[in-house]
């Protein structure tokens, strides 16, 4: 039943993983830190990012919970599970070998 | 699989809590939104273009929303139920639709329950008894049966938790009050019921403290019917006396209406009696007559009781190695639930042929469905092409026509079931004419609402995936063109091989029909080898004498009894009667159905110890010319006969053609083995073949030995010079004056001879009933096929008529199109039934070829009318086209 991943979705979910892996987060807040981090090279469509989270929560990737923001709002936390922690670890050393293959690639041109 | 069931909750949570669902939806992007605002104003926007700001980069939330929801999948289950309300919808605007494809359907599914029903009452359904899964049916020895000292040794012997055995005697004469009649009494051994678990409605069952065998019980149970139709319901039944051949025996019990006998195949025993000397003299060593059934004792296997059998059975045959010979051997242990148990008839077999005549309907069926998706997805064309232009994907689109489907299964399930019900309950009402009650229970329960269900979903996927399939894939150009494409495998190609098949299929079930129609009708005019229309057959059963019953185990022999010769003089003087005979059994009746007899012959000079299996027969003089069968050689029996050290023999045709080639038969003797070591007979005359237990049988050997003049029972055979119908009522007078205590029972012998007919005249009424209800649904999708046609070629049609097409030329285009479809339906129909009839052949008279081709004209007539009747109305309809109305719409 997975949906077809192709390179650009499968690097949004990588990049969502990655980023709460450190502590749960709202939806805002990835979106922000993706594009500090970048240098602000990676924009995150909104559009994309809430289809995306609500994908990865479905697959048990990661599981949300209310809880009160910065500014004491109500906000939808985003937290790494166990399987997501492992979804995570293959799927960087799966991107770090398509990069190291793309950069060779490259580098020979 | 934990994983699974908690993603399956949450989603019917997420779909029934769709509104928290969304709503939680909406706080969370809402937060989003301001999140963003609140950064756009710390740069120095105010709130409302900040506002406007972040709505703008958010872009559409509706979509998102959408996404978001597709993402945990609720989308599923969402779709189908807008599906459903939908379709149901759309299909409430088309009622004749709806309708005939449920009637079609109806009839299908309705078809192949009942046969599931009968399936699950005749072979699922265990005899009624306490725990039936501990019950086994076994068998010991070299024959099927063992005595009643032999079932005592092996009951005693504790090898499993109880040992029951049965019989079915011969007929009886029962009395009750002024009123006799015959029955089949069931008899039992004393713990029967205690074995079998069964509870009384009324009175008490015996059991092994009241009604054991050395006490010459003299109780009765008798079954719910029997009280009802014999004894009138009387209340007080327990305690009344019942007379059974004489001996009065005491009504202890009745059975429960719904119980169901340790025969199965629907039969329910009338009056269960215990084993006693006074009925059954029988009850010696040598004379195996009880079949078993036993009680596995608490968490006992089938393979422990063969083993505890196995080891009383070989102590029983070391003890009587040749009375109980072979006992060491088990020969079979069955659970009773095992429906491998039911050999006596080959109904497994019969119920094969049934699921494959009602599974042949069934598709015809599915077809019609198929055929009006069809329609339906056509008639849609254009709002499923603007629907995938606007990007519903294609499983979305399959989904949703198949949703049509699945109603409308749904429908016609429901009608089904009614007819199941209304069906079912005809045959629970049914009274067929066999020897012994044949009583069906069938109820409606869970299983059949298993099966329902089971078939609307083959029927979705049968009769909806196709069509759903075909009309998901429009495309958006020609669509819009308000036009089918003109592809060379258009929808109108499919439908056309739709009903193509249907007449194929239904050809081959009129094939089959018709075979049977045929059969029936050659077996009955089929030569027997004895005259039926002026015989008459009486079967009576005398009270046994009184110093006969007191006698005990010595009436067996042949001097007590009623003088039958006696009677048969009464029956020659009444006015007409040209002769009157009496035999041991009547052949092609059910009296019949064990005429053969098996074992070794010596015809000294020719054969020695040679095993023959011959028809047998005891009659008296006249019985020849009685039923008219020539004497081909010799003479018949006379007085002479009787007593003398050599007994007469008369042999027939076929015995001396096999055996005695080249010699004289008449005065050859022949020596049988007897129960007293070896008979010798000498033959006297020789007969003409005639058929003896079944009329399909091979001709083979048979003997005719002289009856003994005195015996407690009698079957009369009277011919007379006027039709047997008007005799019936005087040979009853005569016989009942005779004897007023006798039971006395008279039919024709072509009322005799119904149960030998019964097998094809029931195929020929089942069979029958499917292919005509096939050929209707065949008309159905006839009738649906052209007027669609018709329809979509109004435009065409009012052209050619425009340019000066006649309507008769019309009619007749129309009628081209249908015939074609139906013949090429026909050939192949009647390809396939040339090879598949042969194997009806086994239920044929030889006389009948498989091939017969009468049958396949009359099935090809048949469908060649019904399809002009299925076409005469769209061809109309057609002719009727006004063809400036037609180019308007164009």
């Amino acid at each position: 039943m997975g949906e077809p991943t192709d390179l650009l979705q499968g690097t949004l979910d990588l990049l969502i993983l990655k980023t709460i892996a450190l502590e749960p987060m709202h939806g805002w807040a990835i979106s922000q830190r993706i594009q500090q981090i970048s240098n602000e090279v990676l924009k995150v469509q909104q559009g994309s990012l809430y289809p995306a989270l609500h994908r990865l929560e479905h697959q048990g990737w990661i599981q949300a919970e209310w809880g009160a923001s910065e500014n004491n709002r109500r906000a939808k936390y985003y937290s790494l599970t166990k399987a997501g922690r492992k979804q995570l670890n293959s799927e960087t050393s799966k991107w770090s070998r398509l990069s190291a293959a793309v950069n060779l690639i490259l580098a020979e041109g | 699989m934990f994983r699974r069931l908690v993603s399956l909750g949450s989603r019917l949570r997420a779909l029934f809590r769709r509104d928290r669902a969304a709503q939680e939806l909406d706080d969370e992007l809402r937060y989003h939104i301001e999140r963003q605002a609140e950064q756009y104003r710390a740069r120095g926007l105010s709130p409302g273009e900040a506002r406007q700001a972040a709505l703008r980069e958010f872009g559409r939330v509706t979509q998102i929303q959408e996404e978001c929801r597709d993402a945990r999948r609720v989308g599923l289950m969402e779709n189908f139920v807008r599906d459903l309300r939908f379709s149901a919808r759309n299909l409430m605007k088309a009622p004749v639709l709806v309708l005939t494809a449920g009637i079609s359907l109806s009839l299908g599914i309705g078809g192949t329950t009942v046969v599931y029903s009968l399936f699950q009452e005749l072979v699922l359904t265990p005899p009624t008894a306490r725990e039936p899964h501990r019950l086994i049916d076994f068998r010991m020895g070299t024959g099927s049966r063992v005595s009643f000292p032999e079932y005592r040794d092996l009951s005693e012997s504790q090898a499993l938790d109880g040992i029951a055995g049965y019989s079915m005697g011969r007929q009886m004469n029962l009395r009750a009050d002024d009123d006799t009649f015959a029955a089949y009494p069931l008899f039992v051994t004393a713990n029967f019921f205690e074995v079998l678990g069964l509870r009384p409605a009324q009175g008490r069952l015996f059991a092994a403290g009241d009604a054991s065998a050395d006490v010459d019980p003299q109780l009765a149970v008798v079954s719910h019917g029997f009280w009802q139709t014999r004894l009138a319901g009387d209340p007080d039944v327990v305690g009344r006396v019942l007379l059974v051949n004489g001996v009065p025996h005491t009504i202890h019990g009745v059975l429960p209406r719904e119980v169901r006998s340790i025969f199965g195949y629907g039969t329910a025993p009338e009056i269960y009696l215990p084993l006693s000397r006074l009925l059954f003299p029988d009850l010696d060593r040598r004379s195996g007559f009880l079949a078993l059934i036993g009680r596995l004792k608490p968490g006992m296997s089938v393979e422990e009781a063969q083993a505890a059998l196995t080891v009383a059975g070989t102590r029983l045959e070391a003890g009587y190695p040749i009375e109980s010979k072979g006992f060491g051997r088990v020969r079979r242990v069955l659970r009773l639930d095992d429906p491998a148990r039911l050999t006596d008839f080959p109904i497994v077999p019969a119920f094969l042929l049934l699921f494959a005549v009602v599974g042949v309907v069934f598709l015809i069926a599915c077809a019609n469905l198929a055929g009006v998706l069809l329609a339906r997805g056509t008639a849609r064309y254009r709002e499923t092409a603007i629907r995938a232009a606007l990007g519903a994907d294609r499983a979305r689109l399959v989904q949703h026509f198949l949703m049509e489907g699945f109603l409308l299964a749904c429908f016609g399930t429901l009608l089904a079931l009614g007819l199941n019900v209304l069906l079912t309950e005809i045959l629970n009402r049914a009274t067929l004419p066999t020897p012994i009650p044949v009583l069906l229970q069938i109820q409606p329960d869970a299983g059949l609402l298993a099966a329902g269900f089971v078939l609307t979903l083959f029927t979705t996927l049968l009769g909806g995936l196709g069509p759903a399939w075909q009309a998901s894939r429009p495309r958006l150009s020609v669509a819009l063109k308000q036009e089918e494409p003109a592809t060379e495998f258009s929808r109108l190609t499919w439908r056309k091989i739709l009903v193509g098949g249907q007449v194929a299929v239904s050809f081959i079930l009129l094939v089959t029909a018709a075979l049977f129609l045929r059969n029936m009708r050659l077996a009955t005019e089929t030569k027997p080898g004895f005259d039926v229309e002026p015989v008459s057959w009486a079967e009576i059963i005398f009270l046994p004498d009184r110093e006969a019953a007191a006698g005990g185990a010595e009436t067996g022999g042949g001097e007590k009894g009623k003088d039958l010769e006696a009677v048969a003089v009464e029956l020659r003087s009444i006015p007409g009667v040209e002769s009157a005979a009496y035999a041991g059994r009547v052949p092609l009746t059910h009296d019949a159905m064990m005429m053969h007899r098996y074992g070794p012959i010596d015809i000294p000079g020719v054969l020695s110890e040679t095993p023959l299996l011959r028809s047998y027969n005891s009659v008296s003089p006249g019985y020849f010319q009685t039923m008219g069968i020539p004497l081909l050689e010799g003479r018949d029996f006379d007085e002479r006969d009787r007593g003398g050290d050599v007994e007469s023999l008369i042999v027939n045709q076929t015995f001396v053609d096999r055996y005695l080639e080249r010699r004289s038969p008449i005065g050859q003797t022949i020596l049988e083995e007897a129960r007293t070591g070896k008979a010798t007979r000498r033959i006297i005359g020789v007969a003409a073949n005639s058929k003896y237990s079944s009329l399909g049988e091979e001709p083979g050997a048979a003997f005719y030995y002289l009856i003994p003049r005195r015996a407690a029972a009698g079957n009369f055979l009277v011919r007379a010079n006027r039709p047997a119908e008007t005799m019936v009522a005087a040979i009853g007078q005569t016989l009942r004056k005779y004897d007023p205590l006798a039971a006395v029972n008279v039919r024709t012998m072509r009322q005799g001879l119904t149960f030998a007919f019964l097998p094809s005249q029931m195929g020929m009424l089942i069979l029958g009933s499917f292919g005509l209800v096939g050929l209707f649904l065949a008309m159905i999708g006839l009738y649906g096929m052209l007027a669609y046609s018709v329809s979509r070629r109004t435009s065409e049609i009012g052209i050619r008529m425009a340019l000066g097409a006649t309507h008769s030329e019309v009619v007749r285009m129309a009628l081209r199109e249908s015939l074609a479809v139906v013949g090429v339906g026909a050939v192949a129909g009647l390809g396939i039934s040339l090879v598949l009839t042969r194997l009806l052949a086994r239920f044929l008279v030889p006389a009948l070829s498989p091939n017969d081709p009468l049958s396949l004209l009359a099935t090809l007539v048949c469908l060649t009318a019904a399809a002009l009747v299925a076409s005469w109305l769209p061809a109309r309809r057609a002719a009727r086209i006004d063809p400036m109305a037609a180019l308007r719409h164009e």
